[in-house]
């Protein structure tokens, strides 16, 4: 939700370090991050402020490697749930993009691959078998795409 | 000759019964300690509203150390303050720390703080104000390094974090939290709404 971005972010953990020289703030241990409809779980959790405050998060790691994220869809009673071995969520763009072992799934919607990057302003998806955004054409890693027809206002994404 | 030996044999055993009382006297005796304040946790001298300046090197003053009233030990050489305040100034952002009560070890290298202990951290450079509370808070002043074992409350700006304990490093600029860490993040707006 768009709302989400402006809310505080309330994060739980076992260990905090606060490095003033770099104005971060680095959470390590059973990571929960929380703002507004969108929690992160993660092991770790790097965040840190641009020059307007927007806060920005690094999950790394978690249950079985991956970082979890899950976020309510705009204005729509369903939810994006996606997971990576690192999700960066920039609450300035609203990006969430996932690398290596991504998957979201958006209702019904379901993307797989190597990153995809979640565009929590448009609800879109960019997703690319290879890492960082890059694609590798001859790879066997595909990216896999389940979209649902939608029933009502077919606003299905791309 | 043998009469002589006859009426010698009592003055040696005098003597030797003599020398072994003394003996036996001085070993039984306690020697008389002298009421050293070294056992007992006795004060040596006080002070009140001190002022206490620490320069470095360079002589430029490293840190104030100002008190309602200090007591001073003569057995372990140790300082309690009531009411200290410590500032730190030569540094970009001035850093106090202030409690109820403080106790220091013998060569200041060891301040136990205790009851509403309080570290204040100027904003500087685009950072806001930063506070740190806790009950009970050990400093040594000359590495910069703190630690509480006890539940800490660290604040910068609106942003506030709790946690168990807390261990942090003034020079290295790193303060870590360990323990049920809760904290919530807001945006500091660097630039103030007009």
């Amino acid at each position: 939700e768009k709302a989400d971005r402006s809310k505080p972010v309330n994060i739980e953990a076992d260990r905090v370090t606060v490095d003033d020289k770099n104005k971060i703030h680095i959470f390590e241990g059973h990571v929960v991050l929380t703002q507004g409809t969108l929690t992160i779980r993660s092991d770790k959790l790097v965040v840190s402020q641009d020059m307007e405050g927007y806060q920005r998060g690094i999950a790394t790691g978690g249950e079985g490697g991956l970082a979890r994220f899950r976020q309510k869809r705009e204005g729509k009673n369903e939810w994006v749930n996606g997971e990576g071995e690192r999700i960066e969520h920039d609450a300035r763009s609203e990006l969430s993009q996932f690398f290596q072992r991504a998957h979201v799934k958006s209702g019904e919607d379901e993307v797989r691959g190597q990153y995809i990057q979640f565009n929590g302003a448009t609800e879109t998806y960019l997703v690319t078998n290879g890492p960082n955004a890059t694609t590798i054409p001859s790879q066997q890693g595909r990216v896999q795409v389940t979209i649902q027809p939608k029933k009502k206002d077919g606003a299905a994404a791309p | 000759m043998n009469n002589r030996a006859h009426s010698l044999f009592p003055v040696i055993v005098l003597t030797l019964l003599a020398g072994v009382s003394i003996w036996l006297d001085r070993a039984t005796q306690q020697s008389p300690t002298v009421k050293t304040d070294k056992t007992r946790h006795e004060a040596d001298f006080t002070a009140d509203q001190i002022t206490l300046r620490r320069f470095d090197l360079t002589g430029k003053t490293q840190y104030v150390l100002v008190a309602d009233s200090m007591v001073h030990y003569g057995d372990d050489e140790s300082t309690e303050l009531i009411k200290p305040r410590l500032d730190y100034l030569n540094r970009p952002e001035p850093v106090r720390v202030e409690s109820e009560f403080a106790t220091v070890s013998k060569d200041g290298e060891t301040v136990v703080l205790t009851k509403q202990v309080l570290l204040h951290r100027a904003p500087h450079d685009g950072k806001p104000e930063s506070t740190l509370r806790t009950d009970q808070m050990t400093v040594w002043p000359d590495t910069e390094k703190m630690r509480a074992d006890k539940p800490v409350t660290l604040t910068e700006g609106r942003t506030i974090i709790t946690a168990d304990r807390m261990e942090s490093d003034n020079i290295a600029g790193e303060v870590r939290l360990q323990g049920q860490v809760r904290g919530t993040l807001y945006r500091n707006s660097p630039t103030p709404k007009p």
